[in-house]
């Protein structure tokens, strides 16, 4: 059972893999909420969904390798322009012709990318827990993660766990403590079962290569800096000051950087949008009315 | 921060305690008393009804002797069911309640039983939830460890081996850890469990050792409960450990009583399951009280 069911459920194939979008609720402006696939599915969003859709028409889906879309192996399928580009199909499939955007952790860059391509399809930027290269810090164990990547560990413990041959061969055991790790909000057993259980939707191979398609083609410093400086749209950047996926200096460097709205969730961490769903909503309602006003 | 406030925080003296109620008012409608439980826990255990059923009723809470704003009384005989029935009719009295819907949780619903029995022209309803009640044998593993109870515990002691009272004194955190397990089998019991054990340490193994030596009512269970003349309701789990399902089968036979099941909840649905417990409440008090 869900709260809220979409009007419209439907596929768009898109090079070789097909690409499921759901819409919800009418009228304007339209929320597309890009989902920081393949670890997790459009059911992240799911404290987001039947609020929002009440006041606006939002448009999800499941990006590739989770969910209902397909299951693209290979490292060259799940590069940044292909999940861009299968945000601007489901823009299409979906008759939308503008949108805010609006993102979880790494989904940030390429809502970011998109943005930066296809200006005039996009009216805003939600970026939630954003996970954007060169703004903040980035955690020392996403940083240390490079010298284990590719070895076999004998016995990995911890954020060893991120590794190429723990995640494909014992993808569970790396999304229970990666999940585990963010959810530093007491009671969160709800949200880590949910989490764990999309997840593990998807394969670990799928995974890897997904993270390893990320870092392909990266752009420099100055120049990914100059695209987020030169966005020319209202940005809402929220961020839980107690996030160890993405240090919330990320969030606050990207507020500064792109002139936009900045929410500090206190104590919150990297799901903050599950654990504390009404905070996250009703400043995400505020600035998407403000930006509806503002057409 | 609670989500509602009481109008009225106040306390009665009787037979030697001091007992706290609360009145949350809403002129001209139905009285609703939440009746205490086993006084390891107190009054907040309601926090999930009490701003629902507030915004319908009137609504009045007590503590039991041995929690809450109530006194720690040491006196076993102040436990009885029927001081707390006298409790109840003090409270009404102080409240100038003529007559309530009653609801009452576990022992609460041996409470009500007795406040029914005593002062029937006060109870117009009760609402009987995961009652312990001894209507049918309890549970096997929990049979057992009655025999026990004022022996001393072994030194590998577990499980239902703690329900002992020399383990009460000892180990009492320890016991309410497990005790609150047992009530809540559902998963992401995780904040109803903390909340039961911070108030289960706001008394004692003492306390609980008192409470278990008070003296049985002189009227046998399954007469009582076939004589109370009121309209019932019981709600019980099919997973409920403390007090087995059959017992609300046989409460709401004896009492020509409705029954809700609700599948898969153990002894504390109203925390674990508030919507479908409140609605429940509300409907029986819109039909007995009109």
């Amino acid at each position: 059972m869900r709260a809220a069911y979409p009007n419209t459920a439907s596929l768009v194939d898109r090079d070789g893999a097909e690409i499921a979008y759901e819409i919800y609720g009418a009228g304007e402006p339209t929320i597309l909420m890009i989902p920081p696939s393949p670890i997790t599915h459009s059911r992240i969003y799911k404290g987001q969904i039947p609020y929002l859709s009440r006041h606006f028409r939002v448009v999800t889906f499941d990006g590739r390798g989770n969910g209902r879309s397909g299951r693209p192996v290979g490292i060259a399928s799940h590069t940044r322009a292909a999940n861009v580009a299968d945000a601007v199909a489901v823009l299409d499939a979906s008759g939308t012709d503008r949108a805010i955007l609006m993102a979880h952790c790494h989904a940030n860059w390429w809502a970011v990318e998109l943005a930066a391509q296809h200006p005039e399809r996009v009216e805003g930027l939600i970026a939630i827990e954003p996970g954007v290269p060169y703004v903040g810090h980035p955690e020392p164990h996403w940083q240390a993660s490079g010298e284990y990547w590719n070895l076999v560990l004998d016995d990995p413990q911890g954020w060893q766990l991120y590794n190429r041959h723990t995640i494909t061969n014992d993808h569970r055991a790396w999304v229970e403590f990666f999940f585990g790790a963010q959810l530093v909000e007491s009671h969160s057993t709800k949200v880590y079962d949910d989490a764990v259980a999309w997840a593990l939707e998807s394969t670990g191979e799928i995974l890897a290569d997904s993270e390893e398609a990320q870092d392909l083609d990266l752009p420099t410093r100055d120049v990914f800096r100059a695209v987020l400086a030169g966005l020319e749209l209202p940005v809402l950047v929220i961020h839980g000051d107690h996030d160890v996926c993405q240090d919330v200096t990320r969030g606050r460097e990207l507020a500064e950087l792109t002139g936009g709205e900045y929410v500090e969730l206190k104590g919150s961490g990297h799901l903050a949008l599950a654990r504390d769903p009404v905070r996250v909503n009703h400043a995400i309602k505020r600035f998407v009315d403000r930006v509806g006003r503002a057409r | 921060m609670r989500a509602r406030y009481p109008d009225i925080e106040a306390a009665i003296e009787r037979a030697g305690a001091r007992i706290g109620y609360e009145i949350y008012e809403n002129e001209g409608r139905p009285t609703v008393l939440l009746m205490p439980t086993w006084t390891i826990i107190h009054s907040r255990f309601w926090k999930m009804q009490v701003p629902y059923l507030a915004r319908h009723y009137r609504v009045i809470t007590f503590d039991g002797p041995g929690n809450g704003r109530s006194d720690r009384v040491t006196d076993p005989n102040r436990y009885s069911a029927d001081e707390y029935a006298a409790d109840a009719i003090e409270v009404l009295d102080a409240t100038g309640a003529r007559s309530a819907v009653v609801v009452g949780l576990s022992l609460g619903a041996a409470y009500s039983v007795r406040l029914a029995r005593r002062a029937p022209e006060r109870v117009d309803g009760i609402v009987m939830i995961g009652p312990s009640i001894p209507l049918t044998p309890p549970a096997p593993e929990r049979e057992a460890i009655f025999q026990t109870f004022e022996e001393p515990y072994p030194d590998d002691v577990s499980g239902w081996g703690k329900y002992n009272l020399a383990y009460w004194q000892d180990h009492y955190a320890d016991f309410c850890d497990f005790f609150f397990d047992q009530c809540l089998p559902e998963p992401h019991s995780t904040k109803p469990h903390q909340d039961t054990c911070a108030w289960a340490a706001e008394t004692s193994g003492a306390i609980l050792a008192a409470e278990s030596a008070a003296p049985e009512p002189d009227e046998d269970w399954r007469e009582a409960v076939a004589a109370v003349g009121c309209p019932v309701l019981v709600i019980h789990g099919t997973r409920d450990a403390i007090s087995p399902h059959a017992r609300g089968v046989e409460a709401a036979r004896l009492s020509s009583g409705s029954l809700l099941t609700m599948v898969g909840s153990g002894h504390l649905p109203q925390t674990r399951d508030p919507v479908r417990v409140n609605l429940a409440i509300r409907e029986f008090v819109d039909e007995v009280a009109a």
